[in-house]
């Protein structure tokens, strides 16, 4: 078709100004553009039809149109079919060249791998010639630990290698799940030595040396595969040992040699670079040299270093010394004979323990390495017992400070980017803050998400957004942002974090899978949104569920062979357990608890290396071993408010959210009206009690650091710490009548249980045991009995139990909550947390009578001889008449609201209540140096 | 495998400069890009996962084409030979598989089925290449905007700085070209696979 230059151009300037204007003036600017060439403006008409909104024609890129025609028709699979002598069975992986498949040998009878190679490779003659030649010299290789080349097959215009087929996963594979050991590492390593020395001796240099090229056989033998294949590929006609003149190399960028990246020649050395860079990341547990881009990871090759300081301590220093010369980017002066490298890690071996033979020289030689490793110890424990004074030296510094509330904080793997959630004005989005400056940039688009959790190969974040009660979405976003948010499954979640898997392909988070059921941990593909449960379903039930109970805060070790987690059975009440996975993530033996200890909540835990976590409880930051044998340390320098710990193991840095809220404990005076603010705190300062002869106040208040139960002078002056609380939830201190005692609860020991405490300090003893909850005491006025709230029936009853301790009995039928008695010893009010009313009974049982329409709390409620306080909504107080049963309002409490209990002095004259302030205030805190 | 890009420019100029062995060495690693893509086509189990896909065509072409063309001339140069060197060898791999298919059982498909079956409009590259040859007969520069954009996977940014004219001509070629490639594709005689 051709048409005149002067008409085209025509025509395409018409197309344009059409465009320019309205899609409804175009067909009138038209008309009277072309004056009345109807030919000319049919043309242009025409092509104007193909302006369709969205993506369209030629939208996509030539490569990808080809790639989705060759996905289509390779979809036809190979299974079954027969190529030459081989009976081509299931598929075992694809790699750039082709796919490989099972085998069957028909001729030998024999299972060998096929590489059937991808058409683009097997269509091109000229190219096929040369890597015919190049295949023989490969079938040449004999060795145990090389995959030995049987030959090249062509068969119906497919092309195929037959090579030896390798049980086992590949040193990829294997290394996916972290650092392995040692002395399995040396094993693995010598074996590879051999074989690249082997085919060196032999002239060919692998120049794909990498360790998906490594097979790993059940039974410890190490095979190298692809020997030389990078060289074939890319030329045949010459030698494999010489380089070429154009300098074309083929290669896997993360274990190029420096020179290989550049283009330059490369020789034998070029193998022994990629032999350094195996056997290091092997030793560290990471990919050393993997970016998220080739030219990314090839700038890296050419200028960076091994990050040597992340080698384990225990390395071998000779090994050591090996990595050094292995990995020298001057090739002239890197380790020339790779044979070298196999006879440093021979020795090493066989400096090893196990290895010891049983003649006298050698048993002295074992004594000396004995001594040796004696000091490794020692100075082992030097540093161990060292480490919580360096640590004393950390200091948290603001990392995001906003108004509203930054939370839940999960550090990038290369730690220097932190996702976290922010909340404000009741909603929540992702955001993401550089560590090095700048201001948080939003991530996500939705109104309530949450909980971010970074996956280890850093191209996603993957986080919940609340849809209503019973669901939530699991979503993911690229790690760099975009409108590409793609939601993964809706579940019944439990607010704790997310752990990715180290492959970056699943998630390990707790749901439920109906409302009153227990919240399992559960395997998420992100690819297919399908889940399995990771550990058995759990037996055991509490008898109150209404909080919620089971599994959560699941969290993969980085090698993802171990899974800690928190369980509760009971309110509040949180252990830490840990499994050890195999390498499907199939659970190795059942859960162990990690500690008796009880931290209240778990709020998030990650791990500091890999067998160590950092956790919060209800009381700030922990560190603990997970092997066992050593209780968890608390870090000195995180405030009792931190919360959500993530932790850079790269680059030591540790990031929580500290919540910035207190509590104020204020004082009205219900004759003046006048409000006094006793006292102000960061701290939680809750549930006052006022003291018979009303000079005193109780309280508890996690002011040391450790909740626990306080008391100070009727004007906030004086405080004294009573009782430490071990760490747990609880307190609720209640006077004795005479004054001597105080009567508290404390889940220290599992369940909460109620113990009684000298009012001037000294021993406690416990008035409850067994399985139940027992909780806000109160004493009965003649002093010989004491009051608690329990759930040991099934529901909350009022119990009472002699104060000198025996039998519990059973007060409450009907309803239950916390209690007290009325001053003339008579009647029992008390809370029901059932209907949130205000009941009364005698003290000897009877009928239970609601006497008060609502309470607003546990705490909201305080008798006196004129009745009975209590709070009807946040802000306004009433008197039930002890004598009238009228209730009347007392005080409206105006810009000030009740959080945490109210107690009124025993004259009724003032009103003394727990204010929060700041409640929803979160900042992030840095922690540098966090190892 | 991997191929670093320095390489990769080597080969170009050496192809560019006529040297025919240089082709055959780029052949394969066009293909290798190609598989690794099709590879994660195959791999996805539910549609819309493009995201992942757009970052995979683009490293890609970094990969192909996004060495730095230091020795180069200029940069038009570079990215003018690349887009022909994909032109070339995707054409040629789209004629391949195309006798393939009609050798086998499966049916030819239409351009508009190909439209109702994938998720995305596709092209028949050697359709395509017939009518971008016409298109480029008349009016070269419109052709060449086709090529690098389409062949070349360069942003629209990029291709007006190769051809050295502005973005806002690069938008207009690109949507005026894409119409009449169009109109002239359906106006090809339906291919009934003789």
């Amino acid at each position: 078709m051709t048409m005149d230059p002067e008409r085209w151009e025509q025509i395409a300037r018409l197309h344009r100004a059409a465009l320019e204007r309205e899609e409804s003036q175009r067909a009138a600017f038209l008309r009277e553009a072309c004056a009345g060439d109807e030919d000319l403006r049919r043309e242009v008409e025409s092509l104007l039809a193909y302006e369709k909104p969205g993506k369209g024609f030629l939208e996509s890129p030539a490569l990808e149109e080809a790639a989705r025609l060759l996905a289509r028709q390779e979809e036809q699979p190979m299974q079954g079919k027969t190529l030459s002598h081989y009976r081509i069975q299931e598929k075992l992986g694809s790699g750039g060249m082709g796919e490989v498949y099972r085998a069957t040998d028909t001729r030998l009878q024999r299972e060998v791998a096929i590489k059937v190679l991808a058409s683009g490779f097997a269509q091109n003659d000229a190219w096929m010639s040369r890597f015919q030649r190049e295949a023989r010299v490969l079938a040449s290789l004999n060795h145990p630990h090389i995959g030995a080349v049987y030959g090249l097959e062509e068969s119906g215009g497919v092309r195929a290698i037959a090579m030896e087929l390798v049980e086992g996963p590949t040193l990829a594979e294997r290394m996916g799940h972290g650092r392995i050991p040692i002395p399995e590492t040396l094993a693995i390593a010598r074996q590879v030595a051999e074989a690249v020395e082997y085919a060196h001796e032999k002239g060919i240099v692998h120049r794909d040396l990498k360790p998906a090229n490594i097979k790993l056989r059940p039974d410890g033998v190490v095979k190298v595969l692809d020997f030389g294949l990078a060289k074939a590929i890319e030329t045949g006609d010459e030698t494999a040992a010489t380089a070429t003149n154009t300098g074309v190399v083929m290669g896997t960028p993360a274990y190029m040699a420096p020179e290989q990246a550049a283009g330059l020649p490369v020789d034998r050395r070029a193998d022994v670079w990629a032999f350094g860079v195996i056997l290091f990341e092997m030793l560290a547990g990471r990919r050393i040299y993997a970016r998220k881009s080739t030219l990314e990871t090839l700038a890296a090759v050419a200028r960076e270093e091994p990050p040597w300081e992340e080698l384990p301590k225990e390395t071998p220093p000779a090994i050591l010394g090996l990595l050094r010369r292995c990995l020298d980017r001057d090739v002239n002066k890197r380790l020339r004979d790779v044979g070298e490298a196999r006879i440093v890690i021979e020795a090493a071996l066989a400096g090893a323990p196990a290895r010891r033979s049983q003649n006298a020289r050698s048993r002295r030689m074992a004594w000396l390495v004995g001594f040796a490793f004696a000091l490794v110890a020692v100075a082992g424990l030097v540093v161990w017992f060292r480490l919580p004074k360096r640590e004393e030296n950390l200091t948290p510094v603001p990392l995001v400070s906003l108004t509203g509330g930054s939370k839940y904080p999960a550090i990038s793997p290369d730690g220097n980017k932190v996702a976290f959630a922010y909340f404000s004005d009741n909603k929540s989005g992702i955001y993401v803050k550089q560590v090095e400056g700048g201001p948080p940039v939003r991530l996500t688009t939705g109104e309530h998400d949450w909980l971010p959790a970074w996956a280890p190969d850093d191209r996603n974040i993957a986080f919940f957004r609340y849809i209503d009660r019973d669901h939530t979405a699991v979503m993911l976003i690229p790690s760099i942002g975009g409108t590409m948010t793609r939601e993964v499954a809706k579940l019944n979640v439990f607010g704790s974090r997310m752990s990715w898997t180290p492959d970056s392909r699943s998630l390990v988070l707790s749901a439920r899978e109906s409302a009153d059921g227990p919240f399992e941990i559960w395997l998420l593909s992100t690819e297919t949104g399908v889940r399995r449960r990771l550990l058995p379903r759990l037996e055991s039930r509490p008898r109150i569920v209404e909080y919620g109970f089971g599994d959560g805060e699941a969290s993969l070790s980085p090698d993802g062979r171990m899974l800690v987690f928190a369980r509760t059975l009971s309110t509040y009440n949180y252990k830490l357990y840990a499994v050890g996975l195999a390498k499907d993530l199939r659970p190795e033996g059942p859960a162990r608890k990690l500690t008796d200890q009880t931290f209240g909540y778990i709020y998030g835990l990650d791990w500091v290396g890999e067998r160590e976590i950092v956790f919060s409880g209800n009381d700030g930051l922990f560190r603990m071993q997970v092997s066992g044998g050593t209780s968890p340390q608390r870090l000195s320098w995180a405030a009792s408010q931190a919360r959500r710990p993530t932790v850079s193991r790269s680059r030591h840095r540790l990031v929580y959210a500290h919540g910035q809220g207190g509590t104020s404990l204020w004082r009205l005076d219900l004759r003046t009206g006048d409000y006094r603010k006793m006292i102000e705190s960061s701290y939680s300062e809750s549930h006052p009690q006022y003291s018979p002869d009303g000079r005193r106040i109780a309280f508890d208040s996690d002011r040391s650091g450790q909740p626990g139960c306080w008391t100070c002078a009727s004007d906030g002056e004086n405080c004294q710490e009573l009782t430490s609380l071990g760490g747990s939830v609880g307190g609720s201190p209640r006077w004795s009548p005479d004054g001597r005692w105080i009567a508290f609860d404390s889940r220290a020991e599992g369940e909460s249980q109620i113990y009684v405490v000298p009012a001037d300090g000294g021993g406690q003893r416990r008035l409850t045991s067994g399985d139940a909850d027992s909780q806000v005491p109160s004493w009965s006025r003649d002093g010989r009995w004491i009051y608690f709230e329990s759930d040991r029936s099934g529901q909350w009853r009022v119990w009472k139990a002699p104060a000198n301790g025996g039998e519990a009995i059973q007060v409450t039928h009907s309803q239950g909550g916390p209690a007290f008695e009325s001053t003339d010893g008579k009647f029992l009010y008390f809370f029901s947390e059932g209907t949130e009313g205000l009941f009364k009974v005698l003290v000897d049982g009877g009928e239970e009578k609601q006497v008060a329409p609502a309470v607003y709390g546990l705490f909201g409620f305080s008798v006196t001889t004129k009745g009975v306080y209590f709070l009807s909504d946040l802000k306004t107080l009433q008197l039930l008449d002890g004598t009238t049963g009228q209730i009347r309002t007392v005080a409206h409490l105006g810009t000030h609201y009740v959080a945490a209990g109210i107690t009124i002095s025993p004259d009724s004259a003032y009103l003394v209540f727990t204010e929060v302030k700041d409640y929803n205030r979160w900042d992030l805190m840095l922690v540098e140096g966090f190892r | 495998m991997e191929t670093s890009p320095h390489e990769i420019t080597g080969l170009l100029q050496a192809w560019s400069a006529g040297e025919q062995g240089a082709f055959e060495k780029l052949v394969p690693m066009v293909y290798q890009e190609l598989h690794r893509l099709a590879q994660h086509y195959m791999s996805q189990e539910r549609p819309g996962h493009t995201l992942q896909a757009t970052a995979l065509v683009n490293e890609a072409y970094l990969r192909l084409m996004g060495g730095k063309p230091i020795s180069w001339q200029n940069r038009a140069h570079f990215f003018g030979v690349s887009a022909q060197l994909m032109r070339r060898i995707l054409v040629d791999f789209a004629r391949s598989r195309r006798s393939v298919r009609r050798g086998g059982d499966a049916p030819a498909v239409s351009l508009d089925d190909a439209l109702v079956v994938s998720p995305e409009p596709g092209a028949d590259l050697v359709a395509l290449d017939d009518a971008l040859h016409a298109l480029a007969a008349m009016d070269a520069r419109r052709g060449q905007v086709v090529e690098l954009r389409f062949f070349g996977g360069l942003s629209v940014e990029e291709t007006a700085e190769v051809l050295k004219v502005s973005v806002e001509t690069v938008m207009h070629d690109w949507k005026f070209a894409k119409a009449w490639l169009q109109r002239e594709l359906e106006a090809a005689p339906v291919d009934d696979g003789s």
